[in-house]
């Protein structure tokens, strides 16, 4: 119990969303998508390099959101521009989606 | 906004002539391949003709490096897979043209920021290539001067540099080197030492981590950066990379010119046994050297040049001057030289013995 406290708790700072997050949390939130995101993905899509929507940004995410999570599953994948297939990490695609739920969540 | 019929009316003091397309392709092309460091490729110190468009190729390799003994590892993104990269030298009023090359095998885009162009974040903003990707830059080098080039590719740019990517641009004034009295200076051998300050991420028990991918060791590293302090800091990519086998040559009587650069951080150059005869710590040409510098100082950010003439055999060290930077975390390297003792200049009267009354 106060495991999954500390894990919102962590969420809600670092996203900055409060409310929320919380709600993610309780929820279905792999933690490993956060980690992943914070040590890979978080190069281009904090700030948004070579175009890559930033996280946080509804505006360009709410395409790809519209596309759903098979299409946007397919670029975290494959790659797209200068996007590289599985954003030049190791992780698995559970691990990926994960992370590519956590942009989702935080950007919308 | 200066109006063009202006610029044209009036002469400037120093008569700067910008060439058309149509005078830019008609001048002679030279092709250069380029050597690794801490060589620098055959040039000419004085120049023997006209202005020329100098043509260079370099490829992004991005690779897990051994940076010391301990087997320490950087996921490390190079230019031409080096650290630094290659050294070009071309005379002032030449035109570089450089082509990129971004490796499909590579993950991330990349771009070059060359600090003796003018223009377009010196080139950053016309030469960004993805994984795949090749592109073409020419600039006039039209100010002589030893010159930091870097990738920068907006939003990570601080990553890229401290993870390897940065080299020196050399622009020999036409009629070459000279000291404060006009008089010509000139090198038997030049060598090129790039300064890394590395930023390796360490585990919860205090052991540095060792990343698969390049991407995995952003978020950590990125950490460890805010931080400014070094984990390392090293010449040539590695811990003793010039010693041993790496270690620099020469031979008493010979000249060598010394580039250094430090695309990031502060650094402080000294000769043990030795000193900068003509020193341009600033790095460029066109200001006179100073003379006799035991230490010099390279600011984060810039490439500066020291010439020496060696007067006595022996090892001796070159070095951050910081001597825990040097020692402790890896700015040292040595140069090996032959040659006949001075006496005049360093005897040892008598070797060390018993304390006599």
């Amino acid at each position: 119990m106060l495991k999954s406290v500390h894990v919102a708790l962590t969420l809600a700072i670092s996203a900055g969303l409060a409310p929320f997050a919380a709600t993610v949390a309780a929820e279905t939130v792999n933690p490993a998508g956060e980690k992943l995101y914070k040590t890979a993905c978080i190069a281009c899509h904090s700030t948004g390099v070579a175009n890559a929507p930033k996280v946080g940004n509804k505006d360009a995410w709410a395409p790809l959101i519209a596309k759903g999570m098979d299409s946007m599953m397919a670029i975290a994948l494959k790659g797209k521009g200068a996007m590289p297939p599985r954003g030049a990490s190791s992780a698995d695609d559970a691990t990926l989606k994960a992370a590519v739920e956590y942009m989702v969540y935080a950007s919308r | 906004m200066v109006a063009p019929a202006m610029a044209k009316g009036k002469s400037a003091p120093v008569a700067e002539k910008f060439l058309s397309e149509p005078e830019i392709a008609k001048l002679k092309r030279v092709k250069v391949d380029l050597v690794a460091p801490p060589m620098v490729h055959k040039h000419e110190q004085v120049a023997s003709g006209a202005p020329r468009i100098v043509e260079f190729r370099m490829e992004i390799e991005e690779k897990k490096m051994v940076i010391d003994d301990k087997g320490t590892t950087l996921q490390a993104m190079t230019f031409n897979g080096s650290m630094p990269g290659p050294t070009l030298v071309v005379s002032a009023g030449d035109y570089v043209e450089l082509t990129l090359v971004n490796k499909a095998s590579n993950a991330m885009p990349h771009n070059v920021d060359f600090h003796a162009a003018t223009g377009a974040l010196g080139g950053a903003k016309l030469t960004n290539v993805n994984p795949g990707e090749q592109v073409t830059l020419r600039f006039k080098a039209d100010r002589p001067g030893t010159f930091v080039y870097h990738c920068a590719p907006e939003g990570m740019v601080p990553w890229h540099v401290v993870a390897g990517m940065s080299g020196t641009l050399m622009v020999l004034p036409r009629d070459g080197l000279k000291d404060p009295a006009g008089n010509p200076l000139r090198y038997d051998t030049v060598y090129t030492i790039g300064e890394f300050d590395l930023y390796i991420p360490k585990d919860e028990n205090g052991k540095y981590k060792d990343y698969k991918t390049l991407s995995e060791s952003y978020g950590d590293t990125v950490e460890v950066m805010r931080k400014l302090v070094p984990s390392h800091i090293v010449f040539n990519g590695k811990v003793g990379a010039l010693t041993g086998e790496g270690a620099l040559k020469a031979k008493v009587g010979e000249t060598i010119l010394l580039i250094h650069s430090q695309a990031n951080r502060d650094t402080r150059p000294h000769l043990i046994g030795g000193h900068g005869d003509w020193v341009w710590e600033t790095g460029k040409f066109a200001n006179p050297p100073e003379k006799d510098l035991e230490t010099w100082f390279i600011r984060g950010g810039s490439a500066g040049a020291a010439l020496y003439t060696f007067k006595q055999p022996g090892v001796y060290a070159y070095l951050n001057h910081n001597l825990i930077e040097a020692f402790e975390l890896g700015a040292a390297g040595h140069i090996v030289v032959e040659g006949k003792w001075n006496d005049d200049l360093m005897k040892q009267i008598k070797a060390p013995g018993p304390i006599v009354a």
